[in-house]
């Protein structure tokens, strides 16, 4: 028998994230989302097998053509869940992917915010993810909004319910934003305070992030991988 | 983007968009901007539409009349609807495409197409879906000679190349 392989933090961060998919209602990825994707497939194998996906350039995306059935279906209030990141993302759940510096004269300018201003307003849930959580990309306030996490929007369906980052996990309170829930296993405050751009409360009963049990990490190197292939060869490759 | 293609393809003013309240682009967009719905759910918001001046689209394959068979997955055939000119590359031209849509492929109309060129391996280094991949190498040695000015030496080397593996 093999050793148990022990799980990284995009382990961690695919296997807490699968459990906010939800049976019955559809979960959408977007571009360059592997480890959302990953926990897609991982939340089918395991607890939502009714759950139904549409993770973008997949074989399996649900629809003819690109995006457009995806979003209108999602103003139309079907899409219970969508993953969402940004270059920079804020205590407000702000997320940025338009520019870094000024607009105008920016020092990176990044790819842009695709469907994310209409997503963050109409998807019923949102988790945002941050594979590398420094003080420079979990800040204080993004340089150019890109999607709204806060502030009473009255068109607004639903909104930011959760951040995952290699470090920890975030609740979003709907009057201070995000405030920190988990800490991943093997990380302490201290490390996830000196990377987040701005003031971090401790909760009083700070709780570790589950740890993906080993028949979990079966899936995930094995049927997942698998899948997540057809998608995000690269990522796989690593995975 | 969609909305904005979508009103081009049909010779709509503008189009009505969902989101974007509270966010930054409204300050740096003057092509979105703010109506009163005339049927009286309050605000909503308009972008013009998107005309190309001209459309480069590579397909599967085509036929005598212009009929494309392309990626199921794309949005492009949106580009092409609206453009002024539109010039379709396919991996293979054939007699008679005979509308056989296949699950895995996107009709374009032949009405669409101004020029209809044979190239295979045309969408390279980009992929072609189910035909070849994307070639990360060839982009990433693009991207370096970008950066060092060098672009015309890399055209030269990437046209003396056989193509997509």
């Amino acid at each position: 028998m093999s050793t148990p392989r022990t799980p990284d933090t995009v382990d961690i961060m695919i296997y807490a994230m699968s459990k906010e998919i939800k049976d019955n209602a559809i979960t959408a990825t977007g571009t360059l989302s592997p480890i959302p994707a990953s926990a897609c497939y991982l939340a089918k194998m395991t607890a939502s097998p009714k759950a139904h996906l549409a993770i973008l350039d997949s074989p399996d995306w649900p629809f003819e053509g690109e995006l457009e059935e995806l979003f209108n279906m999602m103003h139309r209030g079907k899409v219970d869940l969508f993953f969402l990141s940004g270059a920079q993302i804020d205590q407000q759940a702000n997320t940025n992917l338009v520019a870094i510096g000024p607009h105008d004269s920016p020092k990176v300018r990044l790819p842009g915010g695709a469907g994310s201003p209409m997503v963050y307003l109409y998807s019923s849930r949102v988790v945002l993810f941050l594979r590398h959580q420094t003080a420079r990309s979990l800040i204080k306030r993004v340089d150019f909004i890109t999607g709204p996490g806060m502030g009473d929007i009255p068109e607004r369906r639903g909104g930011p319910t959760r951040l995952y980052t290699d470090l920890a996990v975030f609740d979003f309170d709907p009057r201070q934003g995000l405030v920190l829930s988990t800490l991943n296993p093997g990380v302490d405050f201290e490390e996830v305070r000196n990377k987040t751009g701005f003031e971090l409360e401790r909760p009083a009963d700070l709780k570790v992030t589950e740890i993906p049990p080993p028949e979990i990490m079966e899936l995930i190197h094995g049927p997942v991988k698998e899948k997540v292939a057809a998608v995000y060869p690269l990522f796989a490759a690593d995975l | 983007m969609l909305a904005g293609l979508r009103a081009g393809a049909a010779g709509l003013p503008f189009a009505p968009i969902r989101g974007f309240v509270g966010s930054d682009y409204l300050s740096v967009r003057p092509d979105i901007k703010s109506v009163e719905d005339p049927f009286g759910t309050g605000r909503i918001l308009v972008v013009g539409p998107i005309n190309a001046d001209v459309c480069f689209l590579h397909g599967f394959c085509a036929d005598e009349n212009g009929d494309v068979l392309m990626d199921r997955l794309s949005d492009a055939d949106l580009v092409a609807k609206g453009a002024n000119l539109v010039i379709v590359s396919v991996e293979k031209k054939v007699p008679d495409l005979n509308r056989a849509r296949t699950g895995s492929m996107r009709f374009l109309s032949g009405l669409h197409v101004d020029y209809l060129v044979e190239a295979p391996g045309g969408a390279w280094p980009t992929a072609c879906p189910e035909k070849y991949g994307l070639d990360a190498d060839c982009i990433r040695s693009y991207l370096e000679a970008f950066k060092q000015g060098k672009f015309k030496e890399w055209l030269d080397s990437f046209l003396e190349k056989e193509g997509p593996k």
